[in-house]
């Protein structure tokens, strides 16, 4: 390797895969090349393709092409020349790689976090790379904590560094689950669950700890929202209990129930729609539900 | 040779070449589905299916409204279903979970492998069908290859 670019450091240390490179050191060809390569795996890209022409070789990687002659010592990366190399920060630039600066350092994240969305009760993380994040319930709540270098809205953040915090309180982190590309987390409320009875209308709110349903007037039916398979099976504890109360309830009142994910019922949340037929089954519906909450 | 088996070929009745769907549509008293067998030819039997379910025959109803699928794609065991938003903005709670129910139920039942149906409206991504349903998340096989309102015995 040649003098000029041996100062180079590109560290895959045990536990990540952040990139560090040296400030103002020129790449040469097979650095570009293993670079790109460990980008695409934080983007989930196809690896860089490299091929010769005559005495003309090229890397060509997402809609850019690096190029150079054999035994030269010019390089082309999308029309504009760099001698001697392609300087490392030039180069996360013009590919428009997130980075940031630490002393004499040029850190790439390993970790690209596309969103992090609270859907329900459920807490979905939607990344590329190798996922260096974690979740803690702290006084402040729920909070998403990298735990290497990651890029998020905008910013590049430091081991450590808080994400995002959903000012929750009260609720414990009941499931994780992984799989490439998204976590979801599931929270759960401990201590004894009471019913909230709600009109149609009103809202659930997805942290409230009671079993909550919405009632209106219809053709006596239940409806509770359907598993789906985008949650991997996250959502089948919940699915599952919901589904064991319905039941319970129907066959006591003489009601239908319906599977169909109406937009009202918060996913991960335990919650239905009870159609009343008349008004006494109002009644009937609280009384059952307070026997059904001693068990 | 070749022209006998032409000739055999065309001998062969018309109905053998159709293919028998199930289609559902809804009755008007009880709210519960009927299960009619139609025949359907050539290619585009989605679209097909679609058209069938938006003509009902006359004591029966559909929540399917004419012209509301505007295209559809198969990937691996994955259905997409593009719906024309127009067609769909006065449909109120009843008519949306049953529009839904009734065409998962139809394709699950006709189209068996596919185990996962995804609605988008107008080529995009939506919160909700019209108003209630959710459609972010995919429909799956295990809940809509059967009708999903039951009576509780």
């Amino acid at each position: 390797m040649r003098t000029l670019t041996a100062l180079l450091v590109v560290s895959l240390l045990a536990s990540c895969f952040a990139l560090t490179l040296n400030v103002g050191k020129n790449l040469n060809f097979e650095e570009i090349l293993e670079i790109l390569t460990d980008l695409s795996n934080v983007l989930n890209t196809e690896p860089p393709s490299t091929n010769t022409i005559g005495s003309f070789v090229y890397i060509v990687w997402e809609d850019h092409i690096v190029s150079k002659i054999k035994g030269g010592d010019l390089y082309v990366l999308d029309n504009e020349p760099f001698e001697g190399g392609i300087p490392a920060e030039d180069l996360l630039k013009k590919l428009k790689i997130p980075y940031h600066k630490r002393d004499n350092e040029i850190i790439v994240p390993d970790t690209i976090i596309k969103s992090i969305e609270m859907i329900g009760r459920s807490l979905i993380v939607e990344y590329t790379g190798e996922g260096s994040f974690n979740f803690e319930t702290t006084n402040d709540g729920i909070t998403v904590i990298s735990t290497e270098e990651v890029f998020f809205n905008g910013n590049v953040y430091g081991s450590g560094e808080t994400l995002r915090v959903f000012p929750i309180k009260g609720f414990k982190i009941d499931s994780i689950h992984r799989e490439k590309g998204k976590v979801i987390v599931n929270f759960k409320k401990s201590g004894i669950r009471t019913v909230k009875i709600k009109p149609i209308s009103e809202r659930v709110d997805p942290f409230d700890p009671n079993l909550t349903i919405l009632v209106g007037y219809g053709d006596g039916r239940i409806i509770f929202r359907n598993f789906a398979p985008d949650f991997k099976g996250a959502d089948w504890k919940v699915y599952s209990e919901t589904k064991k109360i319905a039941y319970e309830l129907a066959r006591e009142l003489g009601y239908l129930v319906e599977e169909c994910p109406v937009y009202k019922l918060p996913i991960g949340v335990p919650c239905f729609i009870v159609l009343i037929k008349k008004p006494d089954d109002l009644k009937l519906l609280n009384e059952y539900l307070k026997e059904l909450l001693k068990e | 040779m070749k022209w006998k088996l032409l000739f055999f070929l065309l001998l062969i009745p018309i109905d053998l070449l159709a293919i028998k769907l199930m289609v559902c549509y809804i009755d008007p008293a009880s709210l519960n589905p009927v299960l009619k067998t139609v025949e359907v030819e050539g290619d585009n039997l989605i679209l097909k299916l679609f058209d069938i379910l938006a003509s009902p025959p006359q004591d029966l109803m559909s929540f399917v409204p004419k012209g509301v699928l505007r295209a559809y794609f198969i990937v691996d065991d994955t259905l997409i279903l593009d719906l024309d938003k127009e067609k769909l903005k006065n449909m109120d709670f009843l008519s949306e979970r049953y529009f839904i129910h009734t065409v998962l139920y139809t394709m699950f039942n006709n189209l068996k492998t596919v185990n996962v149906v995804y609605f988008t409206i107008n080529g995009e991504r939506r919160r909700v069908l019209a108003n209630y349903v959710d459609i972010r998340y995919g429909f799956p096989r295990r809940i809509w290859k059967e009708w999903p309102v039951k009576r509780v015995k």
